[in-house]
């Protein structure tokens, strides 16, 4: 056992809550991807921590690598998207793009 | 006494992946966060190494440093003003996100120090000696997982087919 899993998990809690405030604070879009990125590992960090715990060592790995499979793929559609907002708008801010607002 | 070095480096790497989170939370220009969430990602992948996921580590480091992060720079370098000034980002809702992220943590911690994690029914006590996960996880792909293998792949050639044409120049036919 590297550690308690309790301070694994503790780890991921905090990882976390710092994405969660970056999502929150930032008004630029990439900064908001930083921190889906971040989210996404916390994810990763708890089911790394309970498959220490798994008899076979595994199962929560494959799951895992299906979480970086799909954060991958959200990072390269988001960023598309971002540049296309780019190209029309002439900026990232999320407050000001705001022309669908009802 | 016996100073067990694999617990220092959890700690060690545990530290330098908040403190990396935490630089990118306060800081305002978007490069300098960048390359702090570089940091915060190798840390998380010595962690998945540290707790027996070998493969998974070098996935991450892969994956998200070689391509997540270098698509994330091309992206701040692409939307970036042309007079060349640094690319600055404004704070918002300090407070709101103070106390929603406080909050959360709070709920997360005192659950997380009241459940007894080795009662669980599947969970193994015993400490063990870990073994290379890269035969298990290539046989597991292939055998017991292989439609959330199969599908990934078909959703990554259709994430591939929607991110080039999202950001392609859109030509007006006359």
């Amino acid at each position: 056992m590297v550690a308690e899993i309790s301070h694994t998990l503790l780890l991921g809690a905090v990882l976390f809550c710092i994405g969660i405030a970056i999502c929150i604070t930032k008004r630029n879009a990439i900064m908001f991807l930083m921190g889906v990125e971040l989210i996404l590992n916390a994810a990763n960090i708890n089911l790394i921590a309970f498959s220490s715990l798994d008899p076979d060592h595994i199962r929560g790995q494959f799951f895992s690598l299906f979480v970086i499979v799909i954060a991958a793929a959200e990072a390269a559609v988001a960023l598309a998207i971002i540049i296309r907002v780019y190209r029309y708008f002439h900026t990232v801010r999320t407050d000001k793009v705001d022309e669908m607002k009802g | 006494m016996m100073i067990n070095w694999i617990s220092v480096a959890f700690w060690f790497f545990a530290i330098v992946a908040v403190l990396g989170g935490l630089f990118v939370l306060l800081t305002k220009n978007l490069i300098h966060a960048a390359f702090a969430l570089v940091i915060t990602l190798f840390s998380v992948a010595a962690i998945f190494i540290l707790h027996g996921a070998d493969f998974l580590g070098v996935t991450q480091i892969l994956i998200y440093v070689g391509g997540i992060l270098v698509l994330l720079v091309f992206g701040i370098m692409l939307t970036n003003k042309i007079d060349g000034s640094t690319q600055t980002t404004r704070q918002s809702n300090p407070f709101w996100a103070f106390f929603i992220a406080a909050g959360i943590f709070a709920v997360l911690f005192f659950s997380i120090l009241q459940v007894n994690f080795q009662q669980l029914p599947w969970a193994q006590n015993t400490a063990q000696k870990y073994h290379s996960t890269v035969e298990k996880i290539g046989v597991g792909l292939l055998s017991e997982y292989i439609f959330p293998f199969e599908f990934a792949a078909i959703f990554l050639l259709v994430v591939l087919i929607a991110a080039i044409y999202l950001s392609r120049e859109h030509y007006h036919k006359n």
